[in-house]
């Protein structure tokens, strides 16, 4: 990130005068910080559980959520991992209810293995119920 | 089988032959979908006498192929049931065959447009689980054959969905139909009456607004210098001008959304059937929709102002569905009368009325969040608009704007009410149109607490219900009281699984 702004600042000269740089990466900075501090609340906000019969979701700053889907509910779960998750061993993984409901829960940033155990123990719970 | 003569479903059977004229009919709609541009470009050409006997040749060597298409496709499909699963046979060249187990199966729709109509026959439409394209449709079948086949398709599902091998098929005589409301030319006047005209009508004068936007580079100055310089309006004559557009603007709405309702809903049956309900409705389209019980996600019914004098309610199924058919799935009866919501409640929810029902309103801070949202943040645009270019109309608005909707939303407050009993939950909300809402528990797919900073200070939570279709929403609760409902909602949920559970196990 600062790479990026010293190469900006480098190159740039778009503009004769000097103040609405300034001005711009100001704000850009205050943004990033900003970003940067949610991201850091967020982090310490969000959660999970997985219960005996459910599994909960915590998270938000502004909004604060606590998500509950009961394994009887559940229709599908899936893993992803994308590339740099996969460089670092993470993973996430969704669980799926019936329908177009917004009651599908997806947590991301665990250890892959973890989200592993997470859908075996969910597809064994799921597999019992029927 | 114990029937002497085995119904045309089990052996191979083609639909009903108006079904060639139907595809040919169809398979010309598409053609000129696609080549009208060459058409009318054959239409505008000035013609000379040989080409013209070429393009007449070309057209006639089209029609034939068309037919012979349609031929082919009718004479090739084919559909039965066999071994328990719904068999499709069809395609030109190469030949498919599509099976679907009957079990696979969830809705069936029928269909009539103005030609199903005229030669009494129907279009079949089932809705399978699972991926796409394994829909089925049947572009004509006689109406008596397609009942026939619904009827067998709904007793089969009954029969071996239920588990139940013994011998019940004596119990499962199809329980004789109800015709619970039935629309007739009043009624339906009155439906598109007491539509939300307002509404229309401002999207009707927006999107005028927008046009004489549009117009104004044309004109070469703005629309409302152009009335008054063109047309001689002075600014009294203005208003008057402005009142006489508003006028005109709501009969225009009221006679399109009146044609629209009449066309939509014309000679609406509504039925309550052995296992759920069902709507027939249209003019030129007839629809069938049916609401088989179990799949009902929650009702939700709801009533303006004047809907409320005439003691008329439109009514809506929220059903569960695939991706594929998620809008068509939501059923709407409009002008139910309390006798007809009271039965589908009572279908839905049976002894809804003798439970203990326990009634909490939201917290004042709900109050107050919208009090802020929809009363100062506006209230401080109307005052930077009205000391920067001063106008008594918008003074007006501005001095009332305030006590306006903080009178609204106090009244919404007050209307606000959350009904809680064991079995489910039933909203009532709304000022000028209150509506309420029925959901069972059991319905519920997962739940969600949220809290925005203001409310954790006041410890007020919000709740939200997911079902299979769409999501129902209580706000400004006390969060003990959140947490305990969910959890209550939760072990509902749970146990009732566990129950089923320890009951199968007991069978096998």
């Amino acid at each position: 990130m600062l790479l990026i702004l010293i190469g900006v600042f480098l190159s740039g000269g778009v503009f004769k005068k000097q103040w609405p740089w300034i001005f711009i990466f100001s704000a850009w900075f205050l943004q990033a910080l900003y970003f940067f501090w949610m991201a850091r609340k967020r982090f310490f906000r969000e959660g999970y559980a997985v219960r005996e019969k459910d599994i909960i979701h915590t998270k938000g700053y502004w909004l604060r959520t606590q998500l509950t889907v009961p394994y009887n509910r559940v229709q599908h779960v899936e893993i992803e991992q994308g590339p740099l998750a996969r460089a670092f061993g993470l993973g996430g993984i969704s669980v799926y209810t019936a329908g177009d409901s917004g009651g599908d829960l997806s947590i991301s940033g665990i250890e892959y293995k973890e989200a592993e155990r997470i859908k075996q123990f969910i597809a064994q719970k799921v597999g019992s119920d029927e | 089988m114990s029937e002497s003569s085995t119904p045309f479903y089990f052996q191979p059977s083609r639909q009903s032959p108006v079904a060639i004229l139907l595809i040919l009919a169809r398979l010309i709609r598409s053609l000129i979908g696609q080549f009208w541009p060459v058409l009318l470009l054959l239409l505008l050409r000035r013609r000379s006498a040989n080409s013209s006997q070429f393009w007449v040749w070309v057209g006639i060597g089209i029609t034939i192929l068309s037919v012979i298409r349609s031929l082919v496709t009718y004479f090739r499909t084919r559909f039965y049931i066999h071994e328990d699963e719904f068999i499709l046979e069809k395609g030109g060249f190469t030949r498919r065959r599509l099976s679907v187990p009957l079990d696979k199966i969830q809705t069936i729709t029928f269909q009539q447009t103005f030609l199903h109509r005229l030669f009494n026959v129907v279009s079949v439409e089932m809705d399978t689980t699972g991926a796409k394209g394994s829909e089925i449709s049947l572009t004509a079948l006689d109406r008596d054959k397609a009942t026939a086949l619904r009827e067998y398709l709904l007793r089969w599902k009954k029969e071996n969905v239920n588990a139940t091998p013994t011998d019940q098929e004596a119990a499962v005589d199809i329980v004789p139909e109800v015709e619970l409301l039935k629309l007739d030319l009043g009624a339906l006047l009155r439906i598109g009456l007491s539509q939300n005209h307002l509404r229309s009508a401002g999207i009707l004068f927006g999107l005028l607004a927008s046009f004489a936007r549009e117009i104004q580079p044309i004109l070469g100055k703005s629309a409302y210098k152009y009335l008054e310089e063109e047309w001689g309006l002075t600014f009294n004559f203005f208003w008057t001008f402005a009142l006489w557009i508003i006028v005109f603007f709501l009969l225009v709405s009221v006679i399109a959304t009146l044609a629209l309702t009449i066309v939509r809903f014309y000679n609406l049956r509504f039925v309550q059937t052995g296992d759920g309900f069902r709507l027939e409705a249209g003019l030129f389209t007839r629809r069938e929709q049916a609401a088989y019980l179990p799949k009902i996600q929650f009702l939700r019914w709801s009533a303006n102002p004047l809907q409320r004098i005439w003691g008329m309610y439109n009514l809506r199924f929220y059903q569960a569905a695939g991706h594929q058919l998620r809008g068509k799935q939501t059923l709407q009866v409009p002008g139910s009368y309390p006798h007809q919501i009271a039965a589908v409640q009572a279908a839905y929810f049976p002894a809804h009325d003798q439970m203990r029902w326990k009634w909490y309103h939201p917290h004042r801070l709900y109050f107050r969040q919208r009090l802020f949202i929809l009363g100062f943040l506006p209230l401080l645009g109307l005052i930077l608009k009205t000391s920067t270019d001063f106008n008594w109309f918008w003074l007006i608005i501005t001095l009332l704007w305030l006590p306006a909707t903080a009178w609204w939303q106090w009244n919404l407050l007050l209307r606000k009410q959350y009904g809680l009993s064991e079995e489910g939950l039933w909203v009532k909300s709304g000022f000028f149109t209150q509506s309420q809402i029925l959901l069972l528990w059991s319905n519920v797919q997962g739940l969600e607490v949220q809290q925005t900073l203001v409310e954790k200070r006041y410890e007020i939570a919000d709740l939200t219900f997911y079902t299979a279709s769409g999501e129902v929403e209580i706000e400004s609760l006390p969060l003990s009281m959140v947490n305990s409902l969910r959890d209550y909602v939760l072990a509902k949920i749970e146990v009732g699984a566990e129950e089923v559970e320890k009951v199968e196990e007991l069978r096998s």
